[in-house]
C-alpha cells in the first residue's frame, strides 16, 4: 500500500495532465486509501479534488508545492500538506503571502513566511528543485545537511520528510542513496513520491504537450522543462519499490504521512460575518423585521393582513435558513449605494421576495405579482439565495471599496473565474505546440464559433459550414483533436468573476488563497462553484453599463426614472413597430420580431417578452402559442386543472421558472426545495437518460396524488419543453421594467439616449455604428469630432449627436484633456505645439476629421503633422478614402454610411435599400446590400442551424434569416474573418407589422457587383 | 576497451528487472551493480514513438562502467561503454 503525496492536477496550470477525477480513480484502482493534491502555489483544485476523492472512497489530502526564496540563485520548491483544518488555514495564508508579496504571476514565499506557518504543516523536501535535493545533486553535502536540519526544525519532529523521488531520471539512484544517507545521518524519515503530473503513464504525452504550450516551444524542440520520460504517474507500490531499491522503506512511509493528514477543507457555512447591528439592538432577526416593515410602509403605504402574512413567512424562512445576516448585509450595500447616488437595481430570484422588495434590493413587487418565495429561498435548500445587485458600471468599484472598508479589506475577496481551454484557444495553442503553421491555425480558429468546445472540434470541422469549407484533411489534425478532447475546459489562467465577492468573519486568506488578478483586484482562488460547495456565501455586485447610460441620460434629460409612466402610448407604439434598437433587452432581432407579432400594449407584455426569447421557451415551442393566445387567435387552455392561477398571466403557456416550480408542487406534490432542485436539474441536464429519470419521478408522484398517468405524462412533456435556460419571473420583471423605461428614453429623448449609449460602450446588442445609423435614420444629426468644438465624450448639441474626442482611437484621456484645455486652435501647428500630442495621436485626429476646421483638408492636415508647411493646392483624399481613414480612426463611420459609396452601382444593379425592401410586398424577390451586423446561430426548435443577421445600410436595418442550406453555401461570407459588406438575394416575408428577408444567396458585396456588371468600386478596407 | 554502440547483448535480470549480468563477445560480465537507472521516452509525436527505453548504468566486478539499454521491444543493447 502507498499513498501519493506529491501530485499535480489541472490547476498547476499547464503542468498537470489529469483531472481530479482521473487521479482519484487511479489511486482507488491502486488500492490506495489517500491521495494528495499539491499544485504549484495553488489550492484552486482542492474542492473538486476533495469531491472526486470522496466519490471513490479515498481520503483527500490538501497540499501545495510552494515556491520559496532561497540562496540557491533560483527559487526552490517545497511540498506542503495540510494535516487538519488549522493546517489548511496556515497553508492558505502562506500561499496568499507568496502571491501578494510578489509581482503578479511570480509567487514566492519568503523563508520567514515559511517559518511562520511551517509548525502547522507537514513538509516534504520537494523535487529536484527543492533545496536539499539541489545541494545533493551538486555534491554539496554540508549545505544539504544544513538545509535539511533547518527545514526539519521549522516543521518539527516527525513532520518533515526527505522526499525520495521515483521518476527514473538520470542521477536518480545516486540522489536516492545520498538522500537515504542524509536522512539516516539526521534521523529524518524519507518518503517516496513520483512527483506525479498525470494519472497513468499513457497520458505522458498530454503532459509533455502542456509543457510545450507553457514554455512556448514545439514538440520537435528541445526544452529544459520538458519531461524526458513517462514515469511521473501514479505508480503502484511495486513500481515505486522497483525504482527505489536502495531505500525501500520510504514507500511504506507514505502511509504514515497520509495518516497524519485528515480532510482539511473548511466548512465555510458559518463563516459569513454577523451584521453589525445598530446600538440598542441585539437581534439580527429583529433588525431585519424592523427594516422590512419600514420598507413595506415605504412601498405599500400600509401593511395589509395578506402582506403581513407573506412577510412573516419570508422572514421565518430567512431566519431558519440562517440568511438573516446575509439579507442585512446586501440591504446595507444597496442602501449605501442609493444614499451615495450610485444607481442600483436588483434582479435574479431575489425579485421573488417581498422582503427584498421592501429592503429596496429589487423594484419588483413580488406580492402584487404573487411570485413564489420558494424560487428565492425555501426550507431544505442548501444553496445560498441569489441576490444579484446591478450597479452603475462606472461606479461599481466604489461599491466594492465600501464593502472592503466596512468589513475590512482582509475579510473581502473577489471570486475567481477560470479562463479555460475552449475550441478557438485549443486550435491555436495545441496547434502551435504541435508545429502546425500559424497562418493555417489562425484561419481555422477565426472560423471556430465561440460555442464550440475543445472537445467538439472534430465534429465542428464537419458540421460548421465555414469550417467545412476549409476542407481540412482530418488526419493531419488528428493529434490536435485528440489533445483538445482530453484538455477541453482545462483551466488556462485565473480571472475575476464579474461581480462575486465573498465576505468572511476571519481573514479570507484563511479560507482560500488570495492572489492578484490582472486588473489589480485581490481574487480568491476558488471559483463560484467551489465557493458554493464549501458553503461560502457569495454576494453578487455586478456592473451594468445600461445603468451608467441611464444615469447619464436621466441627468441630462431630467426624466424622473422611477416615475416614468408605465402606460406611455408613444413608447408602446415604438415597441409595436419594433423600433427598439438601443432599448435594454428589447433590441435583438428576435425581440423585435416578437414585438411585431405580439403587438404589446402593456408592461406585462414587455416582461413576458424578455422571458420568451430564451432557449427554454424557444426550444419548448412556447413563443408561437403565447403570441396566438395573446392575440386571441387561439383559445387559452391549461395543461391540468388547478393550474389556472399559475399560468393565467401567460395564457396557459409555461414561460417562467416559477411556473415550473409551482406545477411540480401542485401536480406531483414536490416540496418547494425538491421543485427547485428539479428546476436546477432541468436547466443543467444534458443527457436524455437524466431527463427520463426525472420524468419517471415526476409522473409516479403525480399518479400517487391521483393524477391520471397519461395526463401526468402530458404535463411532464410540457415541462420538458422548458428544459433549458429560462428566466425567473421576478428577474424578467426586473429586466422588463428597465427595458421599458429605456425604450421610453429612446422614444422621448432619443439623441440624449443614443449619446449615453455611445458613451458607455461596449454594451447592448449592436455595435456603435448601428446606433449612429439608427440615430441618423430617426432624423438626428450626427457630427464628427472637432478639436475646437468636441467635448470629451458624445454630447448632444442643438439636437445633434456630437462625437467626443475620446472616440478617437489612440487618444487617451490625458491627451484629450490637453486638447480641451488649450483650445481654440487656428492651425495644425498651434495644436501640435500647445498640446504636445504625439505624432500618432495627431494623425488619428486628422484621419477622424477632427482637424477639418483648422486645415483645408485631411491630406493637408496629415502633411502638416509631418512637419511640412501647408500646401495650398494639395487635393484631399477621395471621399471613399476619407471614410476609410475615418473608420480606422474612430471605429465607425460618422460622416457617411459605407454603403452610400456603393449606392450608384447598387441602383444600377437593381439592389434595394433596406427601407425599400421593408416596403416590398410579401414574397417579393429582392436583392439588398448592407453591412453585416451580429450574425448568430441561436438554438432553434427544429435543431436546424439557422443564421440570423442584420443588414445595415444608410437607411436602417433589415433582419435576415439564412436557412441551413444557404448558410452552407455562403458560410465564409457570413462568418469568415473578412465578412463585412454583403449582397443578399431572397424573398421578403411579412412578420407582424414588419418584414424579414429569407436569404437565398449571400455574396460578398464586391463579388456580387462584379458579377452583375463592370463597376468601379471604392476601397473601404 | 573498445567503444560499442547499440550492440545487442544478452542480459540476465534480477527480481526487480534490473541487469545482474550480460554476455558480450561470448564473455560474461557480472555480477553487476546498478549505479544509476533512468528511462527515456521516445518522441510520441513521431511514427513509432510508442514506448520508452530504460537505461541502466552498471559497474562490472572488474570496475568497468556500462550503459545497458532495454529497448521498447524488450531487447537489450549496450548503448555506451566506458573505460
Amino acid at each position: 500500500m502507498a499513498a501519493h503525496l506529491h501530485v499535480h492536477g489541472p490547476f498547476s496550470h499547464l503542468d498537470g495532465a489529469s483531472s481530479a477525477a482521473d487521479l482519484a480513480a487511479r489511486a482507488a484502482t491502486l488500492g490506495h486509501t489517500a491521495l494528495a493534491l499539491t499544485d504549484h502555489n495553488s489550492l484552486s483544485g482542492a474542492v473538486v479534488f476533495q469531491e472526486a476523492c470522496l466519490a471513490v472512497g479515498i481520503r483527500p489530502i490538501v497540499g501545495a508545492e510552494l515556491t520559496v526564496e532561497s540562496a540557491l540563485g533560483t527559487p526552490s520548491h517545497i511540498t506542503l500538506l495540510a494535516p487538519d483544518q488549522a493546517g489548511y488555514r496556515h497553508l492558505s495564508q502562506l500561499i496568499s503571502t507568496a502571491h501578494l508579496s510578489r509581482p503578479r504571476g511570480q509567487p514566492m514565499a519568503s523563508q520567514e513566511a515559511l517559518a511562520a506557518h511551517a509548525p502547522y504543516l507537514i513538509g516534504l523536501s520537494g523535487c529536484r528543485r527543492g533545496e536539499v535535493a539541489h545541494h545533493l545533486l551538486l555534491g554539496h553535502g554540508e549545505q544539504a545537511v544544513e538545509a535539511a536540519r533547518r527545514l526539519s526544525g521549522l516543521f518539527g519532529k516527525g513532520r518533515f520528510f526527505l522526499e525520495q523521488e521515483v521518476c527514473r531520471l538520470p542521477g536518480d539512484r545516486p540522489l536516492q542513496r545520498a538522500t537515504r544517507d542524509l536522512g539516516q545521518h539526521l534521523g529524518i524519515s524519507r518518503v517516496a513520491t513520483s512527483n506525479a503530473h498525470y494519472a497513468v503513464a499513457r497520458d505522458f504525452w498530454l503532459h509533455d504537450l502542456l509543457v510545450c504550450i507553457r514554455t512556448r516551444c514545439q514538440v520537435d524542440d528541445l526544452g529544459p522543462e520538458r519531461p524526458m520520460n513517462d514515469w511521473q504517474f501514479l505508480q503502484s507500490a511495486e513500481e515505486m519499490l522497483c525504482g527505489l531499491p536502495d531505500d525501500p522503506g520510504a514507500v511504506a512511509v507514505t502511509d504514515q504521512v497520509a495518516e497524519l493528514c485528515q480532510p482539511a477543507l473548511p466548512d465555510a457555512r458559518a463563516l459569513f460575518p454577523a451584521f453589525a447591528l445598530p446600538p440598542g439592538l441585539t437581534s439580527a432577526e429583529a433588525y431585519l423585521r424592523q427594516l422590512t416593515e419600514r420598507g413595506a410602509i415605504w412601498r405599500y403605504g400600509q401593511i395589509s393582513s395578506g402582506l403581513r402574512q407573506r412577510i412573516e413567512e419570508e422572514l421565518a424562512v430567512i431566519a431558519q435558513t440562517n440568511f438573516t445576516d446575509y439579507m442585512l448585509v446586501v440591504a446595507e450595500i444597496a442602501g449605501w449605494a442609493r444614499k451615495t447616488g450610485i444607481r442600483t437595481s436588483g434582479r435574479g430570484s431575489a425579485a421573488d421576495s417581498v422582503v427584498a422588495y421592501c429592503l429596496g434590493l429589487t423594484d419588483v413587487d413580488a406580492f402584487a405579482r404573487n411570485l413564489p418565495f420558494a424560487r428565492f429561498l425555501s426550507m431544505g435548500r442548501t444553496d445560498p439565495p441569489d441576490v444579484d445587485l446591478d450597479f452603475d458600471a462606472s461606479r461599481r468599484e466604489e461599491v466594492a471599496a465600501h464593502v472592503a472598508a466596512r468589513y475590512g479589506p482582509d475579510h473581502v475577496a473577489a471570486v475567481a473565474t477560470y479562463v479555460r481551454l475552449e475550441g478557438r484557444s485549443a486550435i491555436r495553442e495545441i496547434g502551435q505546440a504541435l508545429g502546425l503553421p500559424r497562418a493555417e491555425l489562425g484561419a481555422i480558429a477565426r472560423r471556430v464559433p465561440y460555442y464550440v468546445g475543445a472537445d467538439n472540434l472534430r465534429q465542428a470541422l464537419v458540421r460548421v459550414p465555414e469550417l467545412a469549407q476549409l476542407q481540412l484533411e482530418p488526419g493531419r489534425m488528428a493529434t490536435l483533436f485528440a489533445a483538445a478532447e482530453r484538455l477541453a475546459d482545462w483551466p488556462r489562467h485565473l480571472g475575476t468573476h464579474l461581480g462575486g465577492l465573498v465576505l468572511t468573519t476571519g481573514p479570507v486568506a484563511e479560507v482560500m488563497p488570495l492572489q492578484m488578478a490582472a486588473k489589480g483586484a485581490v481574487v480568491g482562488q476558488f471559483d463560484k462553484r467551489d465557493c458554493e460547495a464549501l458553503g461560502l456565501i457569495k454576494i453578487d455586485l455586478l456592473h451594468l453599463r445600461t445603468l451608467s447610460a441611464v444615469d447619464e441620460a436621466v441627468t441630462l434629460s431630467g426624466v424622473p426614472w422611477e416615475n416614468i409612466p408605465s402606460d406611455d402610448p408613444a413608447t408602446f407604439h415604438r415597441l409595436r413597430q419594433a423600433e427598439t434598437v438601443g432599448a435594454f433587452q428589447l433590441e435583438s432581432p428576435a425581440q423585435r420580431a416578437l414585438h411585431r407579432r405580439m403587438q404589446g400594449d402593456r408592461l406585462e407584455d414587455v416582461i413576458a417578452a424578455t422571458a420568451l426569447i430564451r432557449p427554454g421557451p424557444i426550444k419548448g415551442d412556447m413563443v408561437a402559442p403565447f403570441v396566438r393566445r395573446r392575440l386571441g387567435k387561439e383559445p387559452v387552455t391549461y395543461p391540468a386543472a388547478g393550474l389556472e392561477d399559475v399560468l393565467q398571466r401567460t395564457y396557459g403557456v409555461v414561460v417562467y421558472q416559477e411556473q415550473v416550480l409551482e406545477i411540480a408542487v401542485r401536480v406531483a406534490g414536490f416540496s418547494p426545495a425538491e421543485a427547485d432542485q428539479l428546476r436546477r436539474t432541468m436547466s443543467r441536464a444534458r443527457s436524455k437518460a437524466q431527463m427520463q429519470a426525472l420524468g419517471e419521478v415526476f409522473c409516479s408522484r403525480a399518479v400517487q396524488r391521483g393524477v391520471d398517468g397519461e395526463a401526468a405524462g402530458e404535463i411532464w412533456q410540457t415541462l420538458l419543453g422548458y428544459a433549458s435556460y429560462g428566466f425567473a419571473e421576478g428577474h424578467a420583471a426586473a429586466f422588463g421594467l428597465i427595458g421599458y423605461r429605456t425604450l421610453y428614453l429612446l422614444e422621448h429623448h432619443s439623441a440624449v439616449w443614443y449619446a449615453a449609449l455611445l458613451n458607455h460602450q461596449p454594451m447592448g446588442y449592436y455595435p456603435p455604428q448601428t446606433l449612429v445609423t439608427e440615430a441618423r435614420r430617426r432624423g438626428i444629426g450626427v457630427r464628427g469630432p472637432d478639436v475646437n468644438q468636441s467635448a470629451m465624450r458624445w454630447t448632444v448639441e442643438d439636437g445633434a449627436l456630437c462625437c467626443g474626442l475620446l472616440q478617437v482611437r489612440g487618444l487617451d484621456q490625458a491627451e484629450a484633456e490637453r486638447v480641451l484645455a488649450n483650445r481654440p486652435y487656428r492651425t495644425v501647428r498651434e495644436l501640435a505645439e500647445r498640446t504636445q500630442l504625439s505624432r500618432a495621436a495627431l494623425q488619428q485626429l486628422a484621419m477622424a476629421g477632427a482637424l477639418d476646421g483648422i486645415s483645408s483638408n485631411r491630406r493637408n492636415a496629415l502633411w502638416q503633422i509631418e512637419g511640412q508647411a501647408a500646401l495650398r493646392d494639395l487635393p484631399d483624399f477621395t471621399a471613399a478614402r476619407r471614410l476609410a481613414l475615418e473608420m480606422a480612426a474612430l471605429g465607425l463611420a460618422v460622416s457617411a454610411h459605407p454603403l452610400s459609396f456603393f449606392r450608384p452601382s447598387l441602383e444600377r444593379a437593381g439592389v434595394l435599400r433596406t427601407d425599400q425592401a421593408l416596403c416590398a410586398p410579401h414574397r417579393m424577390q429582392v436583392a439588398v446590400a448592407g453591412a453585416l451586423v451580429r450574425p448568430h446561430r441561436p438554438p432553434t426548435r427544429s435543431g436546424e442551424r439557422v443564421v440570423f443577421l442584420c443588414l445595415e445600410d444608410e437607411s436602417g436595418l433589415l433582419d435576415v434569416t439564412v436557412s441551413e442550406a444557404v448558410y452552407r453555401q455562403s458560410a465564409d461570407a457570413i462568418f469568415g474573418p473578412d465578412a463585412w459588406l454583403l449582397a443578399i438575394e431572397g424573398t421578403m416575408r411579412e412578420v407582424g407589422t414588419g418584414a424579414n428577408l429569407d436569404a437565398q444567396r449571400v455574396t460578398p458585396l464586391r463579388t456580387y457587383l462584379k458579377q452583375v456588371g463592370p463597376a468601379k468600386l471604392p476601397l473601404l478596407r | 576497451m573498445d567503444r560499442e554502440r547499440e550492440r545487442p547483448v544478452q542480459v540476465r535480470c534480477n527480481d526487480l528487472g534490473e541487469p545482474e549480468a550480460f554476455v558480450l563477445n561470448r564473455v560474461t560480465y557480472g555480477p553487476l551493480s546498478v549505479e544509476d537507472a533512468w528511462a527515456y521516452r521516445q518522441p510520441w509525436w513521431q511514427p513509432g514513438g510508442d514506448g520508452s527505453r530504460q537505461i541502466y548504468r552498471v559497474r562490472s566486478r572488474a570496475g568497468h562502467l556500462f550503459d545497458l539499454c532495454k529497448m521498447p521491444s524488450g531487447d537489450w543493447r549496450i548503448s555506451r561503454l566506458f573505460d
